[in-house]
């Protein structure tokens, strides 16, 4: 909340002074750039694999990234290795370079190891190491009306396991899966109470609205991705955050390899 | 330095037992009846003198024949005493100040007086001073003008918020009449907490720290409010741009009671409501946040006996900034009070005491109410402070400084409450904490003989914490050897501690910044300096000084990246360790006399931070180095009614962290997609050169017995656009919306902005 009143009294700023003239393009002479692998890979329990591998490049340079096509890219569990093939795919709006029929395992505690050699060129390597950990339930899902009962805001309520540190996000779908969700939010068991842990939303939802709720249970290597990029992103332009190098648990790279566990549910709003 | 502490031991009983006649008393303005800090009393023909204390007493030894004594100040009519010297001898002098509208008489021997004392590394301003020159807005601003004395800096365009000799902007000890002020600034660093009518007399030490304070690494700021006019009523004020300001004065008894009250007060938030009022009906109209700061300075100073006199001093300053809507609900307040009393005391003509209590509280406190959500987010500090401290003159190579001091802290840390009001949700966090400070100190200041003067001290601190003390002997020993009548050489080394640590994230000072105290996990702050200069009396009129500095500190802090800070109960663990550096010349030529005056000042400076888990463990600039930094102040008095003045600032730009390369991330399936830059070097970028001249017309004129002025400024009157911050904008193909490619763009934040103020004294 701080940095909403701060970035509304800088915007006001900015907006005061854009009038006069106040900003232009600069020539930024940047140093030599060594690009580095850079690596996207979701693992989902019961879902082939696939997985995003590019490098990243100086920032001014042309808008396209390289997609690295010559590299051995491999998955491994309990013994079990699966190497994916170079080809193109396209899901839900996202493309992936790198793909394998095998199915994900769905067992709790399945650590996964990746490690991904570029053929020729460089020779990069790059390693990594993820954990499938349980599905974060959803305890209850509460409306909190407005004043005047028109709006509502959702309240989710997750169950919390108290004996560890636990990542969340939840995202809120207002009828339909496939497009964006409305509400976005990452969350720890910090504010937890009685292993319980409440998220709101914004009052968005009306009666006769659907919602979807999908609740995540996050690794603490992805949410500390999230949420560096995040303070990455936010810092471009302001001067009141520190930029921060974006965390990452991919080694020889940057990016992150992490498992993905979802559980949904949906709350029809009564007219 | 264990030789230098026996050798003060040593000499102490010597010291103590040695018999002389003394001349002691105040000096006080004819005028208003204040006493004057720093004004010079001397002994022209043995060639020796001594200045006045904070509280305008001064105790000098005199030989057993009668001897002249001149007494004199900056700004005020020197005046000669032949004084016999065969007893202890009480003599209180009035100077007379020229008026404001003759033209200023300076005397040289502010100049012999900064030749002769072992102190260095110190900027002395008075208000009077700054107000003659230009200011942003038209606003006075203390702080501001101290970022245009050699070796101080601000952190970006306008911020008052100051960097002295590369070191962080919490390393800075700020005192308003000897209590702490932990936020000396105004919306979001732009101005100041500290009304120039109400402040008197602003000493800056960059290094060469005295003993007697502590507490912080790279600065000491000391302000010392009015006392107010002990001998007749007088009303000060002024119209502004943003603010406006009263100031009423005067004897409660005469010549023993004073008071002084002041209060100023910005009011932006009047038009903005009107417009928000005006437009209340206009459909998808976003109403104009309400912001405005208001302060309030009172005091009483009272005789309460010829040899005891009492000082109570209060500052109460507010920002306010409020947002409403029919959903939204945002209130953002944050604000120091601060209370001393002082007690002084004239033990006997050679031993003078002062004690004090204070009482400092700093708090913000942000909420909002959201539909049926309620936000609670708040921090803040309170101490409580009492010190006493003991200057004694046991003859005339001697002059003993001993004291000691204890604060109590109390810390309000990240406090957080979330709630719904049918209680779905009820959550808060934070912690409270705190602490004891103390503080021991015993200085002698030695002249060995007329050409060398030592002065060594030794300040031993203490924090008490979770059961916890840390402590730390701080060492502080300067010298100063007369080469000539007109040239000295001088010489320092200090140690400082630092107990408290602001936790900020960001890239500038704001008020929502946590003040942390050190315990197991977060170690004291340490720092080490060194310096070494010339100080050189160019034929009475030119003051050159130049200074070489060199400084190391160890237990530095700084933040993890994407460190949580708040509702985090374990905050300390946000925290990394490392180490700084810095080093430089400064180089100072002032003027003070003639209608002619002002001042150059250029520095060289290099500061460095060094972190195991920032920047890949490597060295990096710190956000204040600034390699070159020069600065002009010229102020002319054109004729008795017309003066002008102008500031001409030019240094190196702000050393920066921006993003070199460039990814790409996809995220989930339901997730956004984004460009995310990359982070290489820390700070590893500089903006371009900073350049800017301000310019200041002032008319005066006297009017039944009230003065005015009416003051026409200019900031960056040359238009230039400096920057502010730079960002990378994304191009995208207007057909596709596809990023097709990549610029950088600057922001400045000022451009030329004239400002009116109209300011009265009756």
């Amino acid at each position: 909340m701080k940095n909403s009143i701060i970035s509304l009294s800088i915007t006001a700023l900015i907006l005061i002074f854009a009038s006069c003239d106040l900003e232009k393009v600069v020539e930024i002479d940047l140093p030599e750039y060594t690009p580095q692998l850079s690596i996207e890979w979701y693992i989902e329990a019961g879902k082939p694999y696939k997985m995003t591998l590019t490098e990243s490049v100086s920032y001014f340079d042309s808008a396209r990234l390289p997609i690295i096509n010559n590299a051995l890219v491999v998955v491994s569990y309990d013994g079990i290795s699966d190497t994916l093939r170079n080809g193109f795919l396209q899901d839900s709006n996202r493309l992936f370079n790198y793909f394998s029929n095998k199915i994900a395992p769905s067992k709790v505690g399945t650590v996964f190891n990746m490690y991904v050699k570029e053929r020729g060129g460089k020779g990069r390597e790059a390693r990594a190491k993820t954990v499938l950990l349980p599905v974060a339930k959803i305890d209850s899902i509460r409306l909190l009306w407005n004043k005047s009962d028109t709006l509502a805001s959702v309240l989710t309520t997750m169950i919390d396991d108290p004996t560890q540190a636990n990542y969340y996000r939840r995202f809120l779908h207002k009828g339909d899966t496939r497009k964006s969700p409305q509400s976005r939010a990452w969350f720890t068991d910090r504010s937890a109470v009685n292993g319980r842990v409440t998220i709101g939303s914004g009052f968005n939802y009306r009666k006769g609205d659907t919602v979807i709720v999908t609740a995540y249970h996050l690794n603490k290597d992805y949410y500390d991705f999230i949420q560096t990029a995040d303070n990455a992103e936010d810092a471009n332009g302001s001067p009141f955050e520190q930029p921060s190098a974006i965390s990452t648990n991919i080694q020889g790279g940057i990016g992150i390899f992490t498992t993905i566990v979802a559980y949904r549910d949906t709350l029809f709003i009564k007219k | 330095m264990k030789k230098a502490i026996f050798t003060l031991l040593v000499c102490l009983p010597f010291v103590l037992f040695s018999q002389a006649t003394t001349l002691s008393g105040t000096i006080i303005d004819a005028q208003n009846g204040e006493v004057l800090i720093g004004a010079s009393i001397s002994l022209p023909d043995l060639k020796r003198g001594t200045t006045t204390n904070e509280f305008g007493f001064y105790s000098l030894e005199l030989p057993q024949k009668g001897v002249k004594v001149q007494f004199s100040f900056v700004g005020y009519t020197p005046q000669y005493k032949d004084v016999l010297g065969q007893t202890n001898q009480a003599l209180n002098v009035e100077l007379k100040a020229e008026t404001e509208l003759q033209t200023v008489v300076v005397t040289a021997n502010s100049y012999k007086e900064q030749l002769q004392t072992t102190q260095m590394s110190v900027v002395r301003l008075t208000s009077k001073e700054a107000k003659l020159i230009p200011a942003l807005l038209g606003e006075t601003d203390i702080l501001k003008t101290l970022q245009l004395k050699p070796g101080v800096q601000s952190g970006s365009e306008g911020q008052s918020g100051i960097s002295v000799r590369g070191g962080q902007t919490d390393q800075n000890l700020f005192l308003l009449d000897d209590a702490v002020v932990y936020n000396p600034l105004h919306l979001f660093g732009f101005f100041s907490a500290f009304n120039g009518d109400a402040v008197k007399d602003v000493r800056l030490f960059k290094g060469d720290f005295p003993a007697q304070y502590g507490g912080r690494l790279s600065s000491v700021v000391d302000i010392r409010t009015d006392e107010g006019n002990r001998r007749e009523y007088a009303v000060s004020g002024g119209l502004g741009l943003i603010a406006s300001r009263l100031t009423v004065q005067g004897p409660i008894k005469k010549d023993k009671v004073s008071f002084i009250i002041g209060a100023r007060r910005t009011y932006a938030d009047v038009f903005t409501r009107l417009v928000n009022e005006a437009n209340k009906e206009t459909p998808k109209f976003n109403p104009i946040p309400d912001y405005f700061f208001y302060d309030l300075n009172a005091g009483i100073n009272a005789d309460l006996s010829k040899k005891d006199k009492l000082f109570i001093t209060a500052y109460y300053g507010q920002d306010r900034f409020g947002f409403n809507n029919d959903n939204f609900k945002a209130n953002f307040n944050w604000g120091n009070t601060v209370v001393s009393a002082r007690w002084n005391r004239i033990i006997n003509p050679k031993l003078f005491m002062n004690t004090s209590v204070s009482f400092s509280d700093y708090k913000y406190a942000i909420n909002n109410t959201f539909g049926a959500f309620s936000l609670a987010v708040g921090s803040g500090v309170r101490d409580y402070t009492a010190k006493t401290d003991f200057t004694y003159f046991p003859n005339q190579s001697h002059q003993l400084r001993m004291g000691a001091s204890a604060t109590q802290h109390n810390f309000e840390i990240g406090r957080v409450t979330f709630n719904a009001t049918d209680s779905l949700v009820n959550f808060s966090a934070g912690q409270n904490l705190d602490g004891t400070q103390f503080g021991l100190y015993l200085n002698d200041e030695w002249e060995i003989n007329p050409r060398l003067k030592v002065n060594m001290g030794i300040r031993g601190s203490g924090f008490y914490n979770d059961n916890r003390f840390y402590a730390a002997p701080e060492p502080r020993l300067s010298a100063r050897y007369i080469v000539n009548n007109r040239v000295s050489l001088k010489a320092g080394y200090t140690f400082m501690t630092q107990y408290l640590h602001l936790v900020s994230n960001s890239g500038a000072s704001l008020p929502t910044d946590i003040w942390y105290p050190s315990d197991k996990v977060v170690r004291p702050q340490r720092m080490n300096q060194v310096a070494g200069g010339v100080t050189w009396n160019i034929g009475d009129k030119f003051l050159l000084v130049n200074e070489l500095f060199y400084k190391w500190g160890t237990n530095q802090v700084d933040y993890r990246d994407g460190a949580q800070i708040f509702g985090n109960n374990n905050l300390s663990q946000e925290f990394v360790f490392g180490r700084a550096k810095g080093y430089g010349n400064e180089i100072y030529l002032e003027k003070k006399t003639g209608v002619l005056r002002g001042w150059l000042g250029y520095s060289l400076m290099w500061s460095w931070r060094q972190f195991d888990s920032i920047n890949g463990g490597k060295q990096f600039p710190s956000r204040f180095d600034r390699r070159h930094d020069f600065t002009f102040v010229g102020v002319w008095d054109i004729t008795k009614r017309w003066t002008f003045s102008s500031v001409v600032v030019f240094s190196t730009g702000n050393a920066v962290t921006l993003p070199v390369g460039r990814t790409f991330f996809q995220g989930t399936s339901l997730d956004r997609l984004f460009v995310a830059p990359i982070y290489t070097e820390r700070n590893g970028f500089r903006f371009p050169n900073y350049q800017r001249i301000d310019l200041n017309f002032i008319y005066k004129w006297r009017r039944k017995n009230r003065d005015n002025d009416i003051t026409l400024s200019f900031y960056n009157a040359s238009n230039r656009r400096n920057p502010y911050f730079i960002y990378y904008e994304e191009i995208q193909n207007k057909t596709t919306g596809l990023p097709q490619s990549f610029q950088a763009k600057q922001v400045s934040l000022f451009p030329i902005i004239p400002a009116l103020t109209w300011n009265f004294k009756f």
